[in-house]
């Protein structure tokens, strides 16, 4: 005879308590957070803000944003509670961000589970941490620069203002780049792309060249508009397969070598954006000034995916496909495999 | 006159790297914890992830959900980590999850509650890495079964049926600890 437990596994109440803990579990200590942001800033160039203390310490709760006085009050309902029956069910519990509020379980289930009243408690205790820390980041905000010199400050500084400030840049401090443990080192070594991307990312002497337009993001904004954009021909032809099969071909030009991945990325971000906004015939414009800048840049397989959806865009079926077969040839498994084949489905479709 | 672009439905803007790392960080941190890779890795392949999401940032459909999308990419991440030797390494020194409970008894709150943690990571160990990727992305990454099948490219069906044996397994697992608790004087 089946047993209702085994009907639906989810119905044992220790199991929904472990499942609510789990959608509860803590991000990265402040410290490892701090680390983490420098490692990426050096890998990509991209500086990025410092998460508020209080939602480094705090456990991700979803949507706790938007229930943050009700997170409060289900705090003070189980504070008030007591520590041994304090339980996170449906009436106490309904502002702990959806998850043990979802499940509507007791975290008291997983006394007998693990030490019995002392860990209840604990675990009552942690609830209440976590209702009682009210998130006041909204869904979208405007993202300002760490120790930005003015509020004006670009999001992906252009090469010339990397090279400028990589001296004095908080990221770049002797604190911050101390040596690597030897634990951490051999697991890097075990990724020899990203080792390469750092590398890249970050040359050791930079020239300080005068950062092109085009990877240059107007201050405050996401990135580029069309006005701070280099002006490009009213027509513009699209790229020759011919000369897209040449471009492939080259040895990766000086550029590639000299540039950074941003700058990689700010001309694919204006291509895609262009792309967004209907322009096709401009985003295969500045593809193809990014093949010229990078021939076999680091984010060529980004590029050659959004050729593909170019050439749909530009209802060019026929190009498009021998585009995806070069893709799927050169990067098989690739992730942009669904994006690309995607593109095809769509340009298929009368 | 040009002849108009076919339209691609990628009309919403992108958000930037920068927002997607300071909302999404935690939960990145979690899903790639409970994906199974040891703590001591965790911060390397977070990393590794949000590379991937610079990289990959320009093909992100901004009408779409962003979770998917980043599940997607932090599930690959963390199972190609996770075929490395030396973490399949790591994962069998980890005690088991009875010896755990066992040692639990008398620890402080702060310990308890880290100890907690540590024993429901120890029952996703228990389970097949395919199912485990289901149950977690699902039950704990809360992503909706459809969700999942896109973020790990997998038939929706195959999916439901990973899911019911993960919770199946999951919930034996449980049991299986509590009867050994019951045992315990």
């Amino acid at each position: 005879m089946t047993s209702p437990f085994e009907k639906d596994p989810l119905a044992d109440e220790a199991v929904r308590s472990l499942i609510a803990l789990g959608r509860e579990e803590p991000g990265p200590t402040a410290e490892v957070e701090r680390r983490l942001r420098a490692r990426l800033h050096a890998t990509l160039g991209v500086p990025l803000i410092a998460l508020p203390a209080a939602e480094q310490v705090a456990p991700l709760v979803e949507g706790a944003a938007s229930s943050a006085p009700a997170a409060g009050a289900s705090a003070t309902q189980a504070a008030s509670a007591g520590s041994t029956v304090a339980s996170v069910g449906a009436p106490a519990g309904a502002g702990v961000g959806g998850a043990a509020a979802s499940l509507g379980v007791g975290i008291a289930a997983l006394k007998p589970l693990l030490l019995g009243g002392a860990l209840g408690a604990a675990l009552a205790l942690t609830v209440v941490k976590v209702a009682s820390v009210p998130s006041e980041r909204p869904a979208t905000t405007v993202v300002r620069p760490e120790r930005a010199p003015s509020a004006a400050a670009p999001e992906r500084p252009g090469p010339q203002q990397k090279a400028s400030s990589a001296a004095k840049r908080p990221e770049a401090s002797p604190k911050e780049l101390r040596p690597v443990p030897e634990r951490r080192r051999s697991a890097r070594r075990a990724w020899p792309r990203r080792s390469k991307r750092a590398a890249l990312a970050s040359p050791p002497h930079e020239p300080a060249e005068a950062a092109p337009a085009a990877a240059s993001p107007p201050a405050g904004g996401e990135g580029p508009t069309r006005a701070s954009e280099p002006e490009l021909p009213a027509t513009l032809p699209v790229v020759a397969e011919d000369a897209l099969v040449a471009a492939e071909a080259r040895e990766p030009s000086a550029a590639t070598t000299g540039g950074t991945l941003a700058r990689e990325r700010g001309q694919l971000d204006q291509a895609q954006r262009a792309l967004q906004a209907g322009d096709a015939r401009r985003a295969e414009a500045l593809l193809a000034r990014y093949r010229a800048s990078f021939g076999h840049g680091f984010l060529r397989e980004e590029a050659d995916a959004l050729h593909v959806q170019t050439l749909v865009a530009l209802q060019q079926h026929a190009a498009a496909s021998r585009a995806a077969e070069r893709f799927r040839r050169r990067y098989p498994g690739s992730l942009l495999g669904s994006a690309v084949e995607s593109a095809l489905r769509r340009g298929a479709k009368p | 006159m040009n002849k108009p672009a076919q339209s691609i439905d990628v009309s919403a803007s992108s958000p930037s790297f920068t927002a997607i790392y300071r909302d999404q960080l935690r939960y990145v941190w979690r899903l790639v914890r409970q994906l199974g890779v040891a703590e001591r890795e965790l911060e390397d392949v977070v990393h590794d992830v949000f590379v991937t999401v610079h990289r990959q940032l320009p093909q992100y459909d901004a009408t779409r959900p962003i979770r998917p999308w980043l599940a997607g990419i932090t599930f690959r991440v963390a199972s190609t980590h996770r075929r490395r030797a030396s973490t399949q390494r790591e994962i069998a020194a980890q005690p088991m999850v009875d010896e755990l409970a066992q040692n639990l008894q008398g620890a402080e709150d702060e310990l308890q509650q880290r100890e907690a943690r540590r024993i429901m990571l120890e029952l996703l160990e228990r389970l097949e890495p395919d199912r485990r990727a289901v149950f977690v992305l699902h039950e704990l990454g809360e992503l909706s079964m459809p969700e999942v099948a896109e973020a790990i490219d997998a038939p929706l069906n195959t999916l439901y049926s990973r899911l019911r044996l993960a919770r199946r397994q999951f919930a034996a697992e449980v049991r299986r600890l509590q009867q050994s608790k019951e045992r315990t004087p």
